[in-house]
C-alpha cells in the first residue's frame, strides 16, 4: 500500500523540521534569542504592530499613530509608557484600526493628520495581525512573531559584533527610512523636489480621497472613544519652512481643519515658531525630531 | 510612500500561499479521491477550477469560458474535417480569435494610449478610449490563451501528418472533447501563471487517478522548495528591492543599488520558480505531470542556454509556435537574426502591455543574435560532460565557466531592471545613478539582508554548476549518494522550518501581472 513507503520517504525532513521548531521555541521562551526591531521598513512596521497587540498594557499612557513622519520620532524621547504604531509608508488609519481591534485601552491616542491619510488602510497588515489562526499561534508561540524571525535576529547579531557597527547600522536603518543616507547635495535636491511637488495645487482626486479617508478616521475615532474612553488628539508634524510655505501644504492643512473641525476634534496646538530642519523637506533631522518629541511630552504627558 | 499602481489593477485571487487555498485544495483533494466519485474526477476538477478562477471576480470566468469554447470548437473541427484547406481556415480562425481576445484585454490600453497621444484624442469618461483603458485584465489570460493556441496548432500538425486516422486525443464526441478541453485550459494548479501546458503532453494523461499512485516525496519536495522560494526568499527580498523605485534609488550608493539589482534578479527567480514548483506539486497530488519551468537558469553560460533554462514552457512555446514557423535558423543568417529579434520582442510584449517589455525583448533578441553571430552559443550547447581534453584543464574550465555565468547573469539582471522600473526613463536614470552616486556610502542595512536572502538561491544553483556536476559524477559512490540524500532531507527540514518562522509579508506573485 501507498502509505508506509511513501510517508517514510518524507519522515526524516519532517522530524528535522519538528526538532528545529521545538528547539527554537525553547530558545525564544528561554530568552536566549534577542528580539529584533526588524531589518526592513515593512518588518519594522509589523514588529511595532505586533508588540502593541501582544503587549502588557499596564503602564500604557499613550499610543502615537501615523506615517513615516511620525515614525521618525523616538517614543522614548516622548516618555515612558508611550507606544508607536506610526508606520513607514503607511497612514494613521492602519494604526487606528489596530488600536480599535486591540484589547489594550490607551488613555491618549495621538493621530497624525495630513495628506498621508490618502494612502488608505493597510488591510493586509491588519488582517494578518488579527488572523484567527496566526493571532492565536503568535500568542502562545512567540517564535512565530516578527521580532523573532531567525534572519532578523541573525542580522542584528552581526550588527552587535562591534558597538561601533551597531551604532552605525542602527543609524543607517533609520536613515534609509527618512532619507538620512543622503549626502548634503542629494538632501538639498530632495528638498527642492519636495518644494516643487508641493507647490502644485492639491489635486481634486487627492482632496476627494482625503475626504473619504477622513470619514473612515472619524468612525474609527468614535469607536475607540466609545470602547475605551480614550482621549484622541490630532496633530501634524512640522516641516521645513520652504515646504511649509507651499501652496499644496497650506491647502492640505486647511482641508484637514475643515474635515476635523477644532470645535469637534482636539488638535494639538502647534509648537512655537522656529526653523525646523529636515533631510528631505518632510522628515525631521534627529535633533529636531527629539525637540518635537519633547514638545509632545510637555503638552500631553505633563513633564 | 506607497507603491505606484498601474492604470489597471487586478482583483484579489485565491493565492497558493493563502489559508483559503489550502482549505480549498484539501476539500477538492478529498472529493477527488473519494472512491465512489472516481469516474467524475475530470468534472470535479473543472468545477473546482472554475471556482478557483472566479473566486473574487466571477465575471471574468466568462472570458475563460469563451476561450474554452473557441479552442474546443476550432480543434474539434480541425481534427474532424478532411479537407486540408477548410481545416487550415478553422485553425487560423481559432488562433486569430485567441490573439484578438488577448489583444483586446491585454493590449487595448497600451494601443489606445499610444493612438490617443499621437492623434490627441480625448480619454474622458464615456469615450471609447476611456472604455478601452478601463477594460479589466483577466488574470492568467496570457497563459491560457497560449495553451489554447498550442491545442489548435498541435491538432492541425498531427492531422496534417496523418489524414486518415482519427485524432490521437481529440475525442470523436464533441461533448467529451469540450469537457477535456475545459479541463486542459482551466486546470487550476497552472491556470494563473503557468507552466504553459501543451495539449500533446497533457491530453494523454487524462484518466482515473488513484490515491496510492501519488508520488508523495516528489510532491513534498516540490511544495517545500516552492513555498520556501516564494515565501522566504522572494517575499523577504521584495522588502529590500522595493527601494529600486523612483525616486528612492537616487539616494543610494553604487554598491547598494548594484546589490539591490542582484537581489531583484534572485527575487524574480524565486518568485516565479517557487510558483511553478508549487503548481507542479499540486498537479502531481492530483495525478498530473506538468512540465518543469526552470532548470537552474542562473548557471547558464550563454544566453541561448539561459532561455533553455528560464521559463521553459514559454520559451519552448515561442520556439515551437513562433520561431520555427517563421523559419527558425533554416533561412540564412540574416533571417535567423530577424526571427530571433521578432520572437523575443513579441515574447517581451507577452509579459506586459508596456513598451519597456518590448525593449526588454529586443534587448534579449539582440543579445541572442550577437551570441549567434560570434558562435558563442554553440560551444555552450554541448552536454556538461567533459571530454578527455577538457578534464585535463578542469580549473581553466571552472574559471571560464564562472566568467561566462557571471557575464550572462549580469546581462540578464540589467534586463530585469525594465521589469522593476517599467518607465524607460526611470531605468535609464537608475543606470545614471549607479555612476553618479559612487561616493555615497554603502547602505549595509540593505546590502546585508539582501545578500543573506539571496544566498539560498546561489546555494540551490551550485550543485548544478557544470564543473561541479562533473566532480559529483566522479564520486558517485554509495557513500556519496547517502550523504546527498541526508543533505537533501536536512535542507528540506530547514526550509520547512523557515517557511513557518521567516516568511515575508507579500502575497503577490510577480508573474501574475503577466
Amino acid at each position: 500500500m501507498f502509505v508506509k513507503p511513501q510517508l517514510r520517504s518524507i519522515l526524516r525532513p519532517v522530524l528535522i523540521f519538528l526538532f528545529l521548531m521545538s528547539f527554537y521555541q525553547v530558545l525564544v521562551s528561554g530568552g536566549v534569542v534577542p528580539a529584533s526591531e526588524g531589518v526592513s521598513l515593512i518588518q519594522n512596521n509589523i514588529v511595532k504592530a505586533q508588540r502593541y497587540v501582544y503587549q502588557d498594557d499596564s503602564d500604557l499612557k499613550m499610543v502615537m499613530l501615523g506615517s513615516s513622519l511620525a515614525a521618525n520620532l523616538n517614543v522614548k524621547d516622548i516618555g515612558e509608557g508611550v507606544k508607536s504604531i506610526a508606520l513607514g509608508g503607511g497612514a494613521s488609519q492602519t494604526g487606528l484600526e489596530i488600536v480599535k481591534r486591540s484589547k489594550s485601552k490607551p488613555p491618549i491616542v495621538l493621530v497624525e493628520i495630513n495628506d498621508t491619510i490618502v494612502r488608505k488602510i493597510d488591510a493586509e497588515v491588519v488582517d494578518s495581525l488579527y488572523h484567527p489562526i496566526f493571532y492565536w499561534l503568535r500568542q502562545y508561540l512567540p517564535m512565530m512573531r516578527e521580532e523573532y524571525r531567525p534572519i532578523s535576529v541573525f542580522v542584528d547579531s552581526l550588527k552587535s559584533r562591534s558597538k561601533q557597527n551597531l551604532k552605525l547600522m542602527r543609524r543607517e536603518a533609520l536613515d534609509s527610512l527618512e532619507g538620512r543616507n543622503l549626502t548634503p547635495e542629494l538632501s538639498q535636491k530632495a528638498i527642492e523636489t519636495t518644494v516643487e511637488i508641493q507647490s502644485k495645487p492639491l489635486s481634486e482626486q487627492d482632496a476627494k480621497s482625503m475626504k473619504l479617508e477622513a470619514d473612515l478616521i472619524k468612525n474609527q475615532i468614535a469607536e475607540i472613544q466609545r470602547n475605551s474612553g480614550a482621549k484622541v488628539v490630532l496633530f501634524d508634524i512640522p516641516l521645513e519652512s520652504r515646504v511649509n510655505a507651499t501652496l499644496r501644504i497650506k491647502q492640505v492643512r486647511e482641508l484637514a481643519k475643515k474635515l476635523f473641525p477644532p470645535d469637534r476634534f482636539e488638535w494639538l496646538p502647534p509648537p512655537k515658531e522656529r526653523e525646523w530642519r529636515t533631510n528631505d523637506g518632510i522628515h525631521l533631522i534627529r535633533s529636531d525630531a527629539r525637540d518635537f518629541a519633547e514638545f509632545l511630552r510637555d503638552k500631553l504627558l505633563g513633564s | 510612500m506607497g507603491h505606484r499602481l498601474g492604470k489597471r489593477t487586478k482583483s484579489q485571487t485565491m493565492l497558493f500561499n493563502s489559508i483559503e487555498f489550502l482549505v480549498f485544495f484539501a476539500i477538492v483533494f478529498a472529493i477527488y479521491y473519494f472512491p465512489p466519485l472516481q469516474k467524475l474526477q475530470v468534472p470535479i476538477l473543472i468545477i473546482a477550477s472554475f471556482i478557483f478562477y472566479s473566486w473574487s471576480a466571477p465575471a471574468l470566468l466568462l472570458i475563460l469560458l469563451l476561450s474554452i469554447i473557441i479552442n474546443a470548437t476550432a480543434s474539434f473541427q480541425v481534427a474532424r474535417i478532411s479537407d486540408k484547406k477548410q481545416r487550415f481556415i478553422w485553425a487560423l480562425s481559432g488562433v486569430v480569435l485567441n490573439v484578438l481576445i488577448l489583444s483586446l484585454f491585454k493590449y487595448a490600453g497600451l494601443l489606445t494610449t499610444f493612438v490617443a497621444d499621437v492623434f490627441n484624442i480625448a480619454r474622458t469618461e464615456g469615450s471609447i478610449a476611456y472604455l478601452f483603458l478601463k477594460l479589466p485584465l483577466p488574470i492568467g489570460i496570457s497563459f491560457y490563451t497560449f495553451e489554447g493556441i498550442s491545442l489548435i496548432v498541435d491538432v492541425l500538425t498531427q492531422k496534417n501528418k496523418n489524414e486518415t486516422e482519427s485524432h490521437a486525443y481529440v475525442s470523436p464526441n464533441f461533448s467529451q472533447h469540450l469537457l477535456n478541453t475545459s479541463f486542459f485550459i482551466s486546470f487550476f494548479p497552472n491556470l494563473l501563471s503557468g507552466p504553459i501546458l501543451k495539449s500533446k503532453t497533457f491530453y494523454p494523461q487524462l484518466g482515473v487517478k488513484y490515491f496510492k499512485d501519488i508520488p508523495a516525496k516528489f510532491i513534498f519536495r516540490s511544495l517545500v522548495v516552492g513555498y520556501f522560494l516564494k515565501m522566504v526568499i522572494a517575499d523577504n527580498l521584495k522588502d529590500y528591492t522595493f527601494w529600486i523605485s523612483f525616486p528612492y534609488y537616487q539616494g543610494f550608493g553604487t554598491l547598494t543599488n548594484l546589490t539591490l539589482l542582484f537581489g531583484y534578479s534572485i527575487q524574480i527567480f524565486a518568485d516565479f520558480a517557487g510558483y511553478s514548483l508549487i503548481a507542479i506539486g499540486f498537479a502531481a497530488a492530483l495525478g498530473y505531470t506538468i512540465p518543469d519551468n526552470f532548470d537552474f537558469p542562473y548557471i547558464s553560460r550563454s544566453l541561448s542556454e539561459f532561455w533553455r533554462r528560464w521559463h521553459i514552457s514559454l520559451s519552448t512555446w515561442l520556439r515551437d509556435y513562433l520561431y520555427f514557423p517563421l523559419g527558425g535558423n533554416r533561412k540564412g543568417k540574416i533571417r535567423t537574426y530577424v526571427n530571433l529579434m521578432a520572437v523575443m520582442t513579441l515574447g517581451g510584449l507577452w509579459h506586459g502591455a508596456a513598451w519597456s517589455y518590448a525593449v526588454w525583448g529586443i534587448y534579449h533578441g539582440f543579445g541572442l543574435a550577437v551570441e549567434r553571430f560570434f558562435g558563442f552559443d554553440k560551444s555552450k550547447n554541448q552536454s556538461p560532460e567533459p571530454t578527455l581534453a577538457e578534464t585535463k584543464s578542469i580549473w581553466q574550465q571552472l574559471l571560464f565557466d564562472s566568467l561566462s555565468i557571471l557575464g550572462i547573469f549580469s546581462f540578464v539582471s540589467v534586463g530585469w531592471l525594465l521589469f522593476k522600473l517599467p518607465r524607460f526613463e526611470e531605468a535609464v536614470d537608475f543606470a545614471v545613478t549607479l555612476v553618479r552616486n559612487y561616493k555615497v556610502k554603502p547602505g549595509w542595512t540593505q546590502i546585508i539582508p539582501t545578500l543573506i536572502f539571496s544566498m539560498p538561491v546561489v546555494i540551490y544553483h551550485i550543485p548544478h554548476f557544470p564543473t561541479w556536476q562533473n566532480l559529483i559524477k566522479q564520486d558517485s559512490t554509495k557513500n556519496g549518494q547517502k550523504f546527498w540524500s541526508i543533505y537533501q532531507d536536512v535542507a528540506l527540514g530547514i526550509m520547512l522550518a523557515m517557511i513557518f518562522l521567516n516568511s515575508g509579508s507579500s502575497k503577490q506573485f510577480i508573474y501574475f501581472q503577466f
